[in-house]
């Protein structure tokens, strides 16, 4: 019974309970009572074996300790230590060295990944709209005065053959003569006006000729559309582009319509 | 000569290609322990090459019998590090160092004795005494040990931690190994 005393004690003992007065009377009964004193060391070590925290706290006195401590001064204790450090330096030294390579591994897999963004960036976004002007913006699908009537094929074929020597601003004088005679066939005439303005980069005005075409109740009115949104492809105005494109697509017998088709859904 | 009695006596031998081998295969757990503890890679590599040191120390000097290299290898280094840190100590192991570190391998090397006694005889127990002692150690209060271990009340649960302890006790200083740990 009274050993169960002891471990009720020595439990409070442990975990720092006892009042002052408490402890000084439980290290004077541990002085008189060798038992105790050793019930309580190996209370302790128990504990101290057991936790994951706390480690043996006291200081060793037995006789082997100074045995072993002997052995840690013997010269084959002391080989092997330095036999341990050379296959540490080796050892972490290639650690290091793979550490280094890891630093250096990310920067350089970041830079692959840009490079490699960069490439697909190329082949698959959206070409911007200077490039596509570049791919789609073509002058030269000008229509033919072959089979005209001689005088007016005249004129006409003289003013073909401004547009085709670049004499771009005459084109357009022999162009608005016929325009302000003549009764028929006035697209044709007009388109070699609007090529002729945009090679001058006259463009609202390009604009204007086109937008007559489109609203003409000619068969080929809308060449007048495609040939307003190349200008603003050219102008890079995206927004009447688009709208432009979508009265093309609305239907099929519209000239261009693929490539306007092809342009809107490159745009979308 | 089994696979763990091979690997002690190329240990203790020196054996160039399997200290390599052990650094690339043990230190990594070693490390991952002692970083999950608050622990730093340059105390983690500190704390490997002590607890080989001992090891080799426990098994040539001592003729230590241990079942698991590996294992018992880790669990040397383990509690080096909970001794460093419960100590809020840090031992730095230097081939040039011209500080003796005899004392304190020499204490950590009884204490790592001791542990084993401690733990073998544990062990052996009957599986409720060493639950029992378990929780006890654990702060586990007696109210909830006597619930989960279903005691009648409370005090019974008291009582049987204290029986188990005192037979762990008995069993421990009744071994040779005791004495000869024991301080003076």
């Amino acid at each position: 019974m009274e050993d169960f005393l002891w471990e009720l004690k020595t439990e409070r003992f442990l975990k720092g309970e006892m009042t002052p007065e408490e402890l000084l009377d439980f290290e004077q009964e541990q002085k008189d009572q060798p038992e105790l004193k050793e019930y309580v060391t190996l209370s302790k070590q128990l504990q101290q074996a057991i936790s994951e925290k706390d480690w043996f706290a006291h200081k060793n006195t037995s006789k082997h300790y100074h045995t072993v401590q002997k052995w840690y001064q013997e010269v084959d204790v002391l080989d092997f230590k330095e036999k341990l450090q050379q296959h540490a330096d080796t050892a972490f030294e290639t650690e290091k060295k793979t550490f280094t390579l890891k630093k250096y591994w990310f920067p350089l897999a970041a830079a692959c990944i840009a490079l490699l963004l960069t490439i697909v960036y190329q082949f698959t976004t959206q070409p911007t709209l200077d490039e596509l002007y570049t791919q789609y913006g073509t002058w030269n699908d000008t229509p033919s005065f072959i089979v005209q009537d001689q005088n007016t094929t005249d004129i006409k074929e003289k003013i073909e053959l401004l547009y085709k020597n670049s004499e771009y601003q005459k084109c357009i004088l022999v162009a608005d003569r016929f325009l302000n005679s003549a009764t028929t066939d006035k697209t044709n005439v007009r388109i070699y006006k609007g090529f002729s303005l945009v090679q001058l980069h006259q463009n609202s005005e390009a604009l204007q000729v086109f937008k007559t075409i489109s609203e003409s109740d000619a068969i080929d009115a809308s060449k007048g559309l495609w040939y307003m949104a190349l200008v603003y492809l050219k102008t890079e105005d995206a927004k009447n582009l688009q709208e432009t494109l979508k009265k093309i697509t609305a239907l099929k017998t519209n000239y261009k319509y693929s490539e306007a088709l092809e342009l809107l859904e490159t745009l979308e | 000569m089994t696979e763990n009695e091979d690997c002690i006596r190329k240990f203790i031998d020196g054996d160039a290609a399997f200290l390599k081998q052990l650094y690339a295969k043990n230190y990594f757990g070693v490390e991952a322990y002692i970083l999950k503890n608050s622990g730093t890679k340059e105390q983690a590599r500190d704390v490997f090459q002590h607890g080989l040191l001992v090891l080799y120390t426990l098994l040539k000097k001592e003729k230590l019998q241990i079942s698991n290299f590996d294992n018992y290898l880790f669990t040397v280094c383990k509690n080096f590090w909970i001794k460093q840190s419960s100590q809020n100590s840090v031992t730095k192991l230097n081939t040039v160092t011209l500080v003796d570190e005899s004392p304190d391998l020499a204490s950590f090397h009884i204490e790592q004795l001791q542990w084993n006694l401690f733990k073998e005889k544990l062990e052996s127990l009957k599986e409720t005494c060493k639950t029992i002692i378990k929780l006890t150690l654990a702060k586990v209060s007696y109210a909830e040990i006597s619930k989960k271990l279903k005691f009648s009340n409370e005090n019974a649960a008291r009582q049987k931690a204290f029986r188990c302890k005192t037979k762990l006790f008995k069993m421990i200083q009744a071994d040779v190994r005791f004495k000869k740990l024991k301080n003076n």
